[in-house]
């Protein structure tokens, strides 16, 4: 077996596909990062420069509402707080408050956020895992596809005839060469993440770097299963084509049709939700109509949920779990049992 | 008989079901015998190559029992494939790996040090263009790598399913002699081939089959002369009509081509001496010898006689 494995894993190096595929896994998150810092980077003095210079073109305009204030602060919801023997200064000073806002700091005027773990997880890291979770379906549909196309597996099955452990060791390449690159890019992509934030000064609160260690463990499993799906469901269909139009299909006509006749309903059944929920820790939606359901055990007393629903990361590892079960199987039994062409 | 190398007994395979049912080999007696080269033979669709796709565990019998170095396959057949070499139908390779590659890959997968794929690519003659991608090579280039393929493992028995496809002249004489040595060099070859004059100058036994059943098998000069019972002489004459007139009277088969005549007769003096009876000389008088093609023909009268790949 491990003498199959490292000729597949050869044969997986050699294919020039799976190397462009393979490149856009590290191409398309540099530019995801790039993107990300770009996004996130510090308040320059120029950028104070560009915030002042806007205020002041502003600032006649607003003193004309802060007189009006003044003059009808009731029009800006101050009748309670003013009161009648509020004196014109108070009242001005409330109404500079309310047209104003609180003070604020440049950053939060500019509203830039900063490089922080938790929100870097939740955007630029999913986009991340997307890039990796289709470029590996790609590359394990590709991979196997053109062992179809050319009729060269019938030829290897010549030299191997045990048909199960061609299929294994094929799948267990596809499996090294995905998370491999998956630990690859995503370590690659967070210590960048993690030097950029550190040379910004940027302050992490205490386990925000084990939350996303943990979200990316579940990255690279995400992205290990999709290439592993490609390869299962070429091999189940005999074509790359037939195989990435159903899962083009099932991930979007299975999604939005669900969605349009069965509303948010549907959503625990979709895998977008789903792989959502896996990677991101749960998902949450709202039910349309839905009952709102209490909770009474919390410090507040009872609180209501106004009728959103969690899809937990067990449900979802279950409902994946299960689709890559009975896709493994499929593919599995399919190889085994029928002629090759 | 020679210890067998591969035998089928009852063997049957039948695609689809229902009324698209459609048996393409059908109780298939098979025996061949170790060493030599042994000719398979079938019109299109006579299930020669579905055979040969079951004996090498690509395609699952539907009945029957299939032996090779007299071991059961597809059951046991991990124990005996690496005496096995085959070519099935036509090449199969990645397009776009050099013939080195895709040599490298079967060779590897199977344990093989790389230098079997040295030799092998010598031996066909490919090893100045092994690093040219496969698909720039020309179908005789594709062919020979198909070869070097099944030597990479000096395999018992070779199968070779229509091995002259699209090669030259200068290559289909390089192939027969390639197969003509190692058939006698001791590896068993089965040879299926739409070529009947390259199968009657290489083969030592041939098998036909038509219609996924087994017609005749033997050595080829014991069907040549099986069906050669009646021998016909092309026989030329000054009074063509008159002298197949006289030989119709005495009882003998008389075909006219064009300026002669086609006569069935054990014995050509018999033809001399009748017809110089009758004041008909003989300018000429030709032993028309039978070939493995109409024999072929006569078998499969019944098949569909387009020849050539198929299943």
């Amino acid at each position: 077996m491990g003498t199959l494995l490292r000729t597949e894993l050869t044969r997986l190096r050699w294919r020039r596909a799976v190397l462009v595929l393979l490149a856009a896994c590290v191409l398309g998150p540099a530019l995801i990062l790039a993107g990300e810092a770009w996004n996130t980077r510090p308040v320059s003095d120029a950028d104070r420069h560009a915030v002042e210079l806007e205020l002041t073109a502003h600032r006649e305009a607003v003193e004309r509402d802060v007189a009006r204030c003044t003059r009808r602060p009731e029009e800006y919801g101050l009748g309670v707080e003013v009161g009648p023997g509020a004196t014109p200064d108070a009242v001005a000073t409330l109404c500079r408050e309310r047209v104003w806002g609180p003070p604020m700091s440049v950053e939060d005027w500019i509203g830039r956020p900063r490089l922080e773990p938790a929100h870097v997880a939740d955007g630029a890291g999913v986009a991340v895992v997307v890039v990796l979770v289709v470029a590996t379906l790609l590359a394990g549909a590709t991979f196997v596809g053109q062992d179809w196309a050319s009729g060269s597996l019938s030829n290897q099955l010549l030299f191997e005839p045990r048909r199960g452990r061609v299929w294994a060791a094929k799948a267990l390449a596809v499996l090294v060469g995905c998370a491999g690159t998956a630990v690859l890019v995503l370590t690659l992509f967070w210590l960048a993440v993690w030097a950029l934030g550190r040379a910004r000064g940027v302050p992490v609160p205490d386990g925000a770097w084990g939350d996303v260690a943990a979200m990316q463990a579940r990255g690279v499993l995400l992205v290990a299963g999709s290439g592993i799906v490609g390869y299962a469901l070429t091999t189940l269909f005999r074509s790359t084509v037939a195989a990435l139009g159903l899962v083009v299909a099932v991930v979007v006509l299975g999604t939005i049709l669900p969605l349009a006749v069965l509303g948010s309903g549907a959503e625990p059944w979709l895998i977008p939700m789903n792989a959502g929920a896996f990677l991101q820790d749960g998902y949450q939606y709202w039910v349309e109509g839905g009952v709102t359901e209490y909770s009474c055990a919390t410090p507040e007393g009872c609180v209501g949920d106004g009728g959103s629903r969690t899809l937990t990361l067990a449900q979802g590892a279950t409902y994946l779990a299960a689709l890559l079960t009975a896709t493994l199987s499929a593919s599995l039994w399919s190889f085994h049992a029928r002629d090759l062409p | 008989m020679a210890e067998a190398v591969i035998e089928t007994r009852g063997l049957r395979k039948v695609f689809g079901s229902g009324r698209d049912e459609r048996v393409a080999v059908d109780d298939l007696d098979l025996l061949v015998g170790a060493g030599g080269v042994h000719g398979f033979l079938g019109p299109n669709g006579s299930g020669k190559t579905t055979t040969i796709r079951m004996l090498l565990g690509l395609a699952r019998a539907t009945g029957g029992e299939m032996r090779l170095f007299g071991t059961p396959v597809p059951e046991r057949l991990p124990e005996v494939v690496a005496r096995v070499g085959a070519v099935v139908e036509s090449p199969k390779f990645s397009p776009r790996f050099s013939g080195r590659q895709n040599l490298t890959l079967l060779s590897r997968s199977v344990g093989l040090p790389d230098c079997r794929v040295d030799a092998a690519l010598e031996t066909v003659g490919l090893a100045d263009r092994d690093r040219d991608a496969y698909q720039d090579y020309s179908l005789g280039m594709q062919q020979r790598l198909a070869i070097a393929a099944t030597l990479l493992r000096e395999p018992r028995l070779l199968v070779l399913d229509e091995p002259t496809n699209g090669l030259d002249p200068a290559g289909i004489r390089e192939i027969r002699e390639t197969v003509r040595d190692l058939g006698a060099s001791g590896v068993t070859v089965l040879l299926s081939s739409h070529i009947l004059a390259e199968v009657q100058q290489v083969c030592d036994v041939v098998t036909i089959i038509g219609r996924g059943r087994l017609l005749a098998s033997g050595r080829v000069e014991d069907l040549l002369g099986g069906h050669a019972a009646a021998t016909r002489h092309r026989v030329v004459v000054d009074d063509a009509v008159t002298a197949a007139g006289r030989l119709r009277a005495a009882g003998l088969g008389v075909e006219e081509a064009g300026d002669a005549l086609l006569v069935e007769a054990p014995d050509g003096s018999e033809v001399a001496r009748l017809l110089g009876a009758h004041g008909l000389w003989v300018r000429e008088l030709t032993p028309v010898r039978r070939d493995l093609e109409s024999v072929f023909l006569e078998l499969t009268s019944a098949s569909p006689v387009a020849l050539g790949g198929g299943r």
